[in-house]
């Protein structure tokens, strides 16, 4: 007999669009533009003075902003799955950022330490201060942390599992469960990914690469994938949390599924650090391979769900792949970028991204890609520049790609009853 | 389905403080005897930190200028990895590398001392109010652009596939030791599965970090020059540490020399906590195995007394490698791979670390675990070539 495909039971999702799935629906819907100038910190001198930033978490230094997202999409997807205590999630998937000394944490040490007129780069005031009041300053494994607390609040026995390939962290978390299901290891996995890099050192980090839009006069028309004019991608915070369940288990106990998950591949570029290959092979041999895993060909496909970062080099590479693997046939399919209105939310992205892809299957509805300032630069991706409803959608190839090479392609079906 | 996929070390390297010579093959034959020995007290005074050995990885680079694109932490886990695929037999087999997936273990990335402590020093009003400046003109005309991708702990998998060509599927784990076992657990699960043939597994840690003896060192968690006692405390080691995984049907095609057959016996509930807790209740279902076997792992001194009176041979690794995380499991593997395949094994008595010759060793079980959450145990068994 052959096994369902892993299914989509339970959603929970924040971007700087809102707090919930439902309020992410109606303004993805809307073609909400929300990207908008940074009031929480001091921007003057950045090169970019913008960001897709959430909204009603107000500052608590003990839980920073990664965690209570993470948190919070958790118990939303729980909810919705409408699983009790004694149908338990087995693993934990999490995708977040590495957990690691940053310029607030120094700058955090160095007040202390002046406080006590110790100095902070020294290693002997560092030793006195250790012996007079011992202190973990830092939350070096904050990701740690997130990870055992989600499965202690939410009841998850095993040890979670921490990945990330850069910003395709979230899609690299869902192939890992899905893999874990289809061998038969677990029967129900929480897949979270949670980002929030809007701060001074990390915009000062995408800055070095030249990676970001500078469009600081328009920050809600900055984000616009595949346009001529773009010229770089737009920060984002968010998270989102999917519940993934083997599927005969989810029929069983008459779940509500949004969508099963088909397939998945990853490829690695080695080409360069951070520039994928100008030929585009692997980026096509990573939809090809996530296409023959789902068993399907490029005509079952209805909406690509790009990574569409609109950075100059994503969107040509990208749309190369797309244009190869579906050899020109156009007309047969549409492509859309979350990352129009949501911005780049980075080792989350590619989870959010998949519950979008997911909602889209459920409503059978094409959310647009906004900010299509001039013609699509590229005739092949067929963008969906305004909201299609009534779509026939049964699959989707959604697309998630990092620095270091990293390309992965995950596969969404729609679930017939 | 599981197709009953045997899963074989077929490689191993590694460059780590108890290595003090790298040979060709794990560079643990020419140790010399080991205790507490191998301590560097200057480099980051008052706290003690493992002495790490020259190794040279330009063997490895086929542009000198490579070396400027890469950490510490990446020259060294560039290095083991290399190792670890010479000896497999795999370097510059071009079809095979090609092929090979990349499952790394790795907390975070490298970040520049010197660079974050003068963009402090440049933040002004520190000690007031919540109001710190950071003058970014300053910054920026400081920064290499690629400075940002040292901190990617993804790029470990992203330069071992630049310097060595492999291109399999690749993964990252982060979760101090725990992560190393999630990397090796889904390596043998992918093997035994038929969806992987040749996985390159490993880990790397760089503890020629300042920030990292400042922040542990504030928490009061390692050893220091004025310490009467280090019992409790950690030393920081350095270690790169691989192990090509194959499945047996590979491995057997290809006549790859067999090392070690390799598995997770079984791992901990995350809510269990296994402090002060013998192994035998932390493994219920492997405790005939463990009091017979040889063991080697994070354990300390006082458990092994208490719980492996009947094991002959124990060995306390972290004196050894130091305290190493993401690397610490894989570096162990690699004590116990070279144990059976030389008939050697080292054990901690009460004097300090032993060699001993076992001719009949025919299994050795590493113990692994990430501060008192969870506890893993891996086994290695002889693997016989015909």
């Amino acid at each position: 007999m052959i096994k369902s495909d892993p299914v989509i039971s339970g959603l929970g999702l924040i971007t700087c669009l809102g707090n919930d799935v439902d309020e992410n629906w109606r303004q993805l819907k809307n073609g909400a533009a929300k990207i908008s100038l940074i009031d929480r910190f001091e921007t003057e001198g950045q090169k970019t003075k913008f960001a897709g930033v959430v909204k009603g978490f107000d500052h608590d230094s003990d839980h920073p902003l990664l965690e209570r997202m993470a948190m919070q999409v958790a118990m939303e997807a729980l909810a919705d799955s409408n699983l009790s205590e004694e149908k338990p999630i087995d693993r934990l998937f999490l995708a977040v950022p590495a957990g690691e000394i940053s310029w607030q944490q120094r700058i955090d040490l160095a007040k202390c330490f002046n406080s006590k007129q110790l100095n902070s780069k020294d290693l002997n005031d560092i030793y006195k201060f250790s012996q007079q009041q011992p202190c973990d300053l830092v939350k070096t494994q904050q990701n740690l942390r997130i990870g055992k607390k989600i499965c202690e609040t939410f009841g998850i026995k095993r040890s979670p599992v921490l990945v990330t390939t850069a910003c395709a962290s979230g899609a690299s978390a869902i192939e890992l469960a899905h893999e874990a299901i289809r061998r038969g290891e677990i029967s129900r996995a929480m897949v979270v990914g949670s980002d929030s890099t809007v701060n001074p050192e990390g915009i000062m980090r995408f800055t070095l690469l030249s990676a970001l839009s500078t469009r600081n006069d328009d920050p809600s028309r900055a984000s616009r994938p595949f346009s001529k004019s773009r010229d770089g991608f737009v920060i984002g915070e968010g998270a989102a949390a999917i519940i993934l369940e083997d599927g005969d288990v989810a029929a069983t106990r008459g779940a509500n599924i949004y969508a099963s998950i088909k397939g998945c591949a990853n490829a690695t570029d080695n080409f360069h650090r951070t520039r994928s290959n100008p030929s585009g092979d692997v980026i096509l041999q990573c939809m090809k391979h996530a296409l023959a895993d789902a068993n399907l060909k490029p005509s079952d496909i209805q909406v690509i769900n790009a990574h569409g970062t609109s950075t100059p080099e994503n969107d040509k590479m990208e749309s190369l792949g797309i244009s190869r693997l579906f050899k020109n046939n156009s007309d047969s399919y549409f492509t859309t970028s979350n990352k129009s209105m949501i911005g780049h939310t980075l080792s989350a992205a590619g989870a959010i991204e998949a519950a979008i892809s997911a909602l889209m299957i459920k409503h059978q509805t094409i959310v647009p890609t906004i900010n299509v300032m001039d013609e699509c630069e590229f005739d092949d991706v067929n963008l969906a520049s305004r909201l299609l409803e009534n779509i026939s959608i049964n699959n989707i190839l959604s697309n998630s790609f990092g620095f270091g090479g990293q390309n992965v392609s995950l596969v969404l079906g729609k679930v017939h009853e | 389905m599981n197709t009953g996929n045997r899963v074989f070390v077929t490689g191993v390297g590694t460059v780590n403080s108890a290595a003090d010579s790298i040979t060709q093959f794990v560079g643990l034959e020419d140790i010399k005897k080991p205790s507490l020995m191998n301590i560097d007290q200057e480099s980051f005074y008052p706290f003690l930190v493992k002495a790490f050995p020259e190794y040279n990885l330009l063997c490895y680079l086929k542009k000198k200028s490579e070396l400027r694109s890469l950490g510490e932490g990446q020259r060294l886990a560039c290095f083991a990895a290399g190792k670890a695929l010479d000896s497999a037999g795999l370097i510059e087999n071009q079809p095979l590398l090609k092929k090979t997936a990349i499952m790394i273990a790795s907390g975070s990335g490298e970040r520049s001392d010197e660079i974050d402590e003068s963009i402090i020093e440049n933040c002004s009003e520190i000690g007031g109010n919540n109001n710190e400046i950071l003058n970014y003109n300053t910054i920026l005309s400081k920064l290499r652009p690629s400075l940002f991708l040292t901190q990617l702990p993804n790029l470990y998998a992203a330069n071992i596939s630049i310097v060595h060509g492999v291109t399999g599927s690749s993964l990252t784990f982060m979760g101090e030791e725990s992560a190393a076992v999630d990397a090796l657990e889904v390596s043998i699960q992918k093997i035994k599965n038929g969806q992987e043939d040749l996985i390159l597994v490993g880990g790397a840690f760089n503890a020629n970090q300042k920030f990292l003896h400042t922040y542990y060192g504030a928490a009061n968690k390692l050893a220091s020059v004025h310490d009467v006692d280090i019992n409790n405390k950690m030393i920081l080691g350095s270690s790169g540490a691989f192990l090509v995984l194959e499945s047996e049907r590979h491995a057997k095609s290809r006549s790859a020399n067999l090392l070690a057959e390799i598995n997770v016996e079984e791992r901990t509930d995350y809510s269990t906590k296994i402090t002060h807790q013998l192994l035998s209740d932390q493994f219920p279902n492997s405790y005939s195995d463990i009091k017979d076997t040889y063991i080697i792992g994070d354990l300390d001194f006082q458990n092994l007394n208490t719980d492996h009176s009947m094991n002959k041979y124990s060995l306390c690794s972290q004196t050894l490698r130091g305290s190493c995380f993401e690397a610490a499991p894989f570096t162990d593997i690699i004590f116990g791979t070279w144990s059976l395949v030389s008939k050697q094994c080292l054990s901690t008595t009460e004097s300090g670390i032993e060699k001993h010759r076992v001719d009949d060793l025919d299994k050795v079980l590493i113990y692994s675990r990430t501060d008192d959450q969870c506890a893993s145990l891996i086994s290695l068994r002889k693997a016989y070539n015909d």
